[in-house]
């Protein structure tokens, strides 16, 4: 599973890989590069199919806070 | 307005602006220049014991008014210690806004004196973080930390500020204030309200379960009159208690662990479920692939999309403020013309009897107090709790006039919430009686903020249940670890009422065979705060209990022989 990002704050990359591991899942790839003021991301997430499932759920929940702070 | 502002100006317009009155906090080196700010200004800073307490008394704040709370602490160890009130909030949905100072920015990274990176502490803590680098920056991160903590699912926000951030002067040319319009949320579709409708009206024995998001939606008319209006038996979460009327005969108590007995038998045997701001917490399922059995639908309200499915799998999904929801589901309700549920209501009823009382108690009985305090608690009181067996039988048996009447750490369970929540309740709500029951493991986790109640004068009543022990624990020691009762007892508890007369407080025993009517009277009626120390028999537990991770069938009503 990809997941993208696109934000201000280059820690959200890490707040997104510790609740990965949370989830019981790991990701096989990360690329990152800052372009201006935003960064912009793609990460390959991988693991049990439900954890995938319940951890898009809360991205997608952090990705619109996010979007409401920054 | 004065042109040259410092950052620490800056924060007490915001808060201002903001329409903050009231802040908890504790001062210390790098939010020094927060603090004179905050010297004789209109927005009131109160002085806590200890952190922790700042950001669980900013919490009952925002719980009992549904505005953001704030809370104030320097960097280091007075920012590490609002992590357990973030994470509190953090789990029960309050908005908070903490503002930690930071050492300067150029020692940043160095292991200064008192440096910690609070941002990375409370990434996992907090709906979002941010570290303030420029006094130009601060008035826009405020507003947005305050805009965020607010919703559309509220939370905890944290605002770290250097020092030297907080002494700068803004600049001349810095942008204008920006004002931020409330975030938008989301409305639940035509679609979803109608097939809800459709699947009650075709309903035969359909429960409503409501939780917190009712509070934080301010939606206690919609919900009574929705449920006034489709007549079917309903239950609470422990977020939810206080939304149903307290004399609502179609309301079956608290579900789940320590819940009702009827409230549990009902839902298991629904077979429509109606989900009403609630998570389906683990403390509430239980065993979520046995939860419901015979539901065949089951609706879900909630502002947050992430909580579809998360535990539960919902069949139709309402995204969106529940005021809004409720009052949809009420319109469509009354022009598809309600059902009768009388039958369902009295069979669901009967499913349960009263609460298990302990048949031979060596003691004055912990709930014989608590059914007396809450037969004399006036009916506008404010009740906080602490966590443990005290708190779930409160939940038990509270009847609250709104929401905003009973307040309590659902989530996260932290004891040591309960006095300090009782003190944030009391400046929120200077006319109202404030109560707090704690147990004698929480009360020493929180004594120190008896100097606050001395201090501010606050009428803040207290109610000890004091067994010597770590209830709660102690009961699953009992029941599923063979009786080892490791780390539990405290047998060597200090005299509590010694401890509240050197703070100044009027403090009372009470044991077995005082007539607990007229002691409770006098405790509740007393101007002014004051201490009961209930002396309880220390092996009183909490019944009925479902085991973790079980259902309904394994309901346990006393205590086995």
């Amino acid at each position: 599973m990809t997941h993208s990002i696109d934000t201000v704050d280059g820690r959200l990359l890490a707040r997104i890989i510790n609740l990965t591991h949370r989830f019981g899942c790991s990701y096989t790839n990360l690329s990152a590069r800052r372009e201006g003021e935003r960064y912009a991301a793609t990460i390959e997430l991988c693991g049990p199919a439900d954890a995938l499932r319940r951890l898009t759920l809360q991205l997608h929940k952090l990705n619109s806070d996010h979007e409401e702070i920054f | 307005m004065e042109r040259r502002r410092t950052g620490a100006a800056l924060v007490v317009d915001i808060l201002e602006s903001e329409g903050i009155e009231t802040v908890f906090g504790y001062p210390g080196g790098a939010i020094m220049p927060l603090h004179d700010a905050l010297f004789g200004h209109r927005v009131r800073h109160v002085l806590v014991r200890h952190e922790a307490a700042a950001a669980f008394a900013a919490s009952a704040y925002a719980r009992t008014t549904g505005k953001v709370g704030v809370c104030v602490a320097t960097s280091g160890p007075g920012a590490t210690n609002l992590v357990t009130g973030l994470a509190d909030a953090m789990l029960d949905n309050v908005p908070i806004v903490a503002i930690t100072g930071q050492v300067k920015s150029t020692l940043m990274g160095t292991d200064a004196f008192q440096e910690i990176d609070i941002a990375s502490i409370t990434h996992c803590v907090t709906k979002r973080n941010v570290v303030v680098r420029s006094v130009d920056e601060l008035e826009s991160a405020l507003q947005r930390a305050f805009r965020l903590a607010r919703g559309p699912r509220p939370g905890p926000v944290l605002v770290d500020i250097p020092s030297d951030v907080l002494k700068a002067f803004r600049s001349e040319d810095a942008p204008a204030r920006q004002s931020f319009a409330p975030a938008p949320h989301p409305r639940a579709s035509t679609r979803s309200i109608d097939r809800t409708i459709d699947a009650l009206i075709r309903a035969r024995r359909p429960v409503v379960i409501v939780g917190g998001g009712a509070r934080w939606s301010r939606a206690t008319v919609e919900y009574r009159e929705f449920m006034a209006l489709l007549g079917a038996p309903h239950v609470a979460t422990l977020h939810g208690l206080g939304c149903a009327g307290p004399a609502d005969a179609a309301f079956l108590g608290m579900l789940g662990m320590h819940g009702w007995t009827a409230a549990n038998r009902a839902v298991a045997q629904a077979d429509v479920i109606v989900a009403l701001g609630m998570r389906f917490d683990d403390r509430v399922t239980g065993n979520p692939t046995t939860f419901a059995p015979q539901a065949t639908t089951i609706v879900h309200a909630d502002i947050d999309a992430s909580e579809f499915g998360k535990i539960v799998t919902p069949h139709i999904t309402l995204h969106g403020d529940l005021k809004e929801t409720l009052g949809a589901l009420t319109a469509a309700l009354r022009r598809a013309g309600a059902p009768s549920f009388a039958a369902w209501r009295t069979q669901a009823a009967a499913l349960g009897g009263p609460l298990p009382r302990d048949p031979s108690p060596n003691g004055l009985l912990a709930t014989d107090a608590l059914d007396a305090f809450f037969a004399a608690v006036p009916r506008n009181a404010i009740v906080a709790t602490d966590v443990g067996q005290h708190q779930m039988w409160a939940a038990q048996r509270v009847r609250p006039c709104d929401t905003d009447a009973f307040i309590t750490s659902g989530g996260l369970g932290t004891m040591g919430f309960g006095l300090p929540a009782a003190i944030g309740a009391a400046f929120a709500h200077p006319g109202r009686p404030v109560f707090a029951i704690v147990g004698d493991g929480g009360f020493q986790m929180s004594l120190p903020e008896l100097a606050t109640i001395r201090r501010y004068n606050l009428p803040v009543k207290i109610l000890l249940v004091d067994n010597r022990n770590l209830g709660m624990v102690r009961q699953w020691q009992q029941l599923f670890y063979s009786e080892r009762y490791s780390a539990t007892s405290l047998w060597d508890n200090p005299d509590f009422c010694a401890l509240a007369a050197a703070y100044g407080m009027p403090a009372f025993r009470l044991s077995e065979g005082d007539p607990l009517a007229i002691a409770m009277e006098r405790f509740v009626r007393a101007p002014g705060a004051m201490l009961l120390h209930a002396e309880c028999f220390p092996h009183e537990n909490v019944f009925p209990m479902i085991p973790s991770g079980t259902g309904v069938e394994h309901l346990i009503e006393a205590m086995p022989t």
